[in-house]
């Protein structure tokens, strides 16, 4: 692996530049309203922080669900080595969801309320309850690398005890939670295009989910490879990409079926505005890494692979950022875009994003010691 | 309480403003209001244009709310007589009431520091004292009464027979999507600004409503299909194990209790 790109005087700059300007945008958010720092507007409530910070961030952690399923309820055990580091990534990005409500939320001090009064016809309710418990379930999943680090013999047993329950409850949750997002905008049909509206946009969310978990797995295996010299065997990452391949059909067919049954594939026909962002996301999103990932396991090369999972997460955002502001700009009227403050809080989380996996990384033992080294391509699952 | 409501009839309004102005002051928002063309979050209640009429928009106060049912907080809620009032005590600020409420009602103060959501709430504290919303009061035409609900809509029945001609044969609010508290009855033009009238008959609260009833059910299906499929895994992996301890040679002694012990996982 080269690290001629890696340069960490420039990304550590960087971090800290944005890391100051995120400041400012707390600090404005919290002495002028959010309608200092943001192109929100009452036709327009939600825009960059739930479209991308929420919806977008929660679905890439959730590889962390389907690690531990697969490892812990299905035993596939060569999978093991990818637990940790995919754990902590939901975890970081759960924190990360906390941390961007802060700054969207209107009155943050009344998000534990959900908890005890509950409205069990409000989509928002479940989200709200998914959010908090399943951050404590990542924190009791993970708190056995705290306890190795501490040397505390007792609680690693107590800990390693309560994983099967730990791992169905978390894996319930995420299910719900994932799809839930998506079940956000089931109530909205008069409001949303008909490229986006779906009676099955709760399943949508949840298959595109896990397949952006998947693809995320791959990223960030070649990412610690970059950066840490630690990554997965070549016959795990073809796995991994058999199953996103999968994914990515199973997707599709819902995608295209839903479409056809609700007569709006001749609006993807049309020339214009909401067409053309619909066959960027579908054609770069989800046609084009489906033909990749082919070429990619037919030819067993690693890096089409990586480049088949990032155009997969790409997909997948795309298609979230369409459903939260693109499928709702003609019945508004109005277009929305970010202001800057909104695009560079949202840095300010992909970057923190980043710094708490390094630090993370340095300090647990998030990677596995056997394998350490392990080259790309090796065929063995470490 | 029965179920009260308003009836807005659009055929006695002159435009005069009066709902508006009553409304801004008790309210204790500022400015003139033949000057305020849109909800805000210093506006709930405006008049709308459709030819030469006036049409009240504000809050319908649904009968079955799509803003009470997004509500994670309970922060919106809607009483027995009908008014769907809202507690800064408990909204979160999520929005989510904005994003469903189907007539883009609910408004922001997205200047403040710890911002409300504002829309009418149709003064449910001179309701409660017995008395009736500030506009209904305030209007000299007769074009916003308060009352009972059924009495409006026998009302508003009567003023559209004796006068086919002036009215659409219509009452909004009776079924449409549920039904709203407050009803509307007007010549057709309104309908330039009030929809067609093939509206849904239950609230897009019931689409929800209807998915969520599923959960519970469904989460403890999953966890036991989960279950199940661990102890399945279990047994496979056991198995497995069992057949490659078979196939090595018989001298090597059998590790005890090995095969439960290798599929002991740990995080
Ligand atoms: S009109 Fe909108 S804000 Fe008013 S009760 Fe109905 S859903 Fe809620
Ligand atoms: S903004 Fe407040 S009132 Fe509206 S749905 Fe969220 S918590 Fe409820």
């Amino acid at each position: 692996m080269s690290r001629r790109n890696w340069n960490p005087g420039f990304w550590k700059t960087l971090f800290f530049i944005v890391l100051a300007a995120g400041l400012v945008v707390f600090w404005m958010r919290w002495t002028r309203g959010l309608g200092s720092v943001t192109h929100l507007s009452d036709a327009f409530p939600w825009g960059l922080w739930v479209g991308f910070d929420i919806l977008c961030g929660i679905g890439l952690a959730a590889g962390g669900f389907l690690i531990t399923a697969v490892v812990y309820i299905f035993r596939l055990e060569r999978f093991k080595p990818i637990v940790r580091p995919a754990l902590m990534t939901a975890f970081i990005g759960y924190m990360l969801e906390v941390l961007a409500l802060m700054l969207d939320l209107g009155r943050p001090w009344n998000l534990w309320r959900p908890l005890f009064s509950w409205n069990p016809d409000s989509v928002m309710f479940v989200v709200a309850w998914c959010v908090t418990v399943y951050s404590v379930v990542l924190a009791a999943e993970l708190s056995g690398m705290i306890f190795e680090k501490l040397g505390w013999k007792r609680a690693q047993v107590i800990q390693r005890r309560a994983t099967i329950p730990l791992v169905i409850l978390g894996v319930v949750l995420s299910i719900v939670h994932q799809s839930s997002l998506g079940g956000l905008y089931l109530t909205i049909p008069g409001k949303m295009h008909e490229l986006w509206y779906s009676n099955f946009l709760p399943l949508l969310f949840l298959v595109s989910a896990v397949s952006v978990g998947l693809a995320m797995i791959v990223v960030e295996s070649r990412i610690s490879g970059r950066v840490f010299g630690h990554h997965l065997g070549g016959r795990t990452l073809t796995e991994l990409g058999v199953a996103q391949l999968v994914m990515l059909g199973i997707y599709a067919l819902v995608r295209f079926s839903d479409l056809a049954a609700r007569g709006a594939l001749p609006a993807a026909m049309d020339l214009g505005y909401e067409s053309g962002l619909f066959w960027l996301e579908v054609g770069v999103g989800l046609i084009l890494p489906a033909l990749l990932l082919m070429v990619a396991l037919k030819r067993s090369n690693l890096r089409l692979l990586y480049g088949a999972s990032l155009l997969t997460v790409l997909g997948f955002i795309l298609h979230r950022l369409n459903v939260s502001m693109t499928a709702l700009e003609s019945s508004r009227g109005e277009h929305y875009v970010p202001a800057i403050p909104e695009a560079i809080a949202t840095l300010m989380f992909v970057g923190l994003g980043f710094a708490a996996f390094r630090l993370a990384a340095r300090y647990l033992q998030v990677f596995p010691h056997e394998g350490d080294h392990a080259r790309l391509g090796d065929g063995r699952a470490s | 309480m029965k179920t009260m409501g308003m009836l807005i009839d659009v055929n006695m309004c002159g435009g005069c403003h009066e709902c508006m102005a009553a409304c801004m002051k008790k309210q204790g928002f500022e400015g003139d209001p033949e000057q305020v063309t849109k909800l805000s979050a210093t506006a709930r209640t405006i008049l709308e244009h459709a030819g030469d009429y006036n049409v009240r928009k504000f809050c319908r106060h649904c009968i079955d709310p799509a803003c009470v049912g997004a509500c994670p907080a309970k922060a919106l809620v809607r009483t027995d007589y009908g008014a769907v009032k809202y507690d800064s005590d408990r909204c979160m600020g999520c929005r989510y009431c904005m994003i469903s409420c189907p007539y883009d009602i609910p408004r922001y103060e997205w200047d403040e520091v710890a911002p409300k959501i504002q829309k009418c709430d149709m003064c449910w504290d001179r309701i409660e004292a017995g008395g009736i919303p500030a506009c209904a009061e305030a209007c000299p035409a007769g074009a916003t009464l308060f009352g009972e609900r059924e009495e409006l809509l026998a009302e508003a029945r009567t003023r559209i027979q004796d006068a086919p001609e002036e009215y659409l044969d219509y009452i909004y609010g009776e079924h449409d999507n549920g039904g709203y508290a407050i009803l509307m009855i007007g010549p057709k033009e309104i309908a330039a600004v009030r929809g067609g009238i093939d509206f849904a008959d239950s609230s897009p609260a019931a689409i929800a409503r209807g998915v969520l009833k599923q959960l519970p059910g469904f989460a403890v299906v999953g966890a036991a299909a989960l279950f199940g499929i661990y102890w399945f895994a279990g047994r496979r992996n056991r198995v497995m194990a069992e057949k490659a301890r078979a196939r090595t040679d018989d001298r090597l002694p059998k590790p005890p209790k090995g095969g439960k012990e290798s599929n002991h996982v740990t995080a």
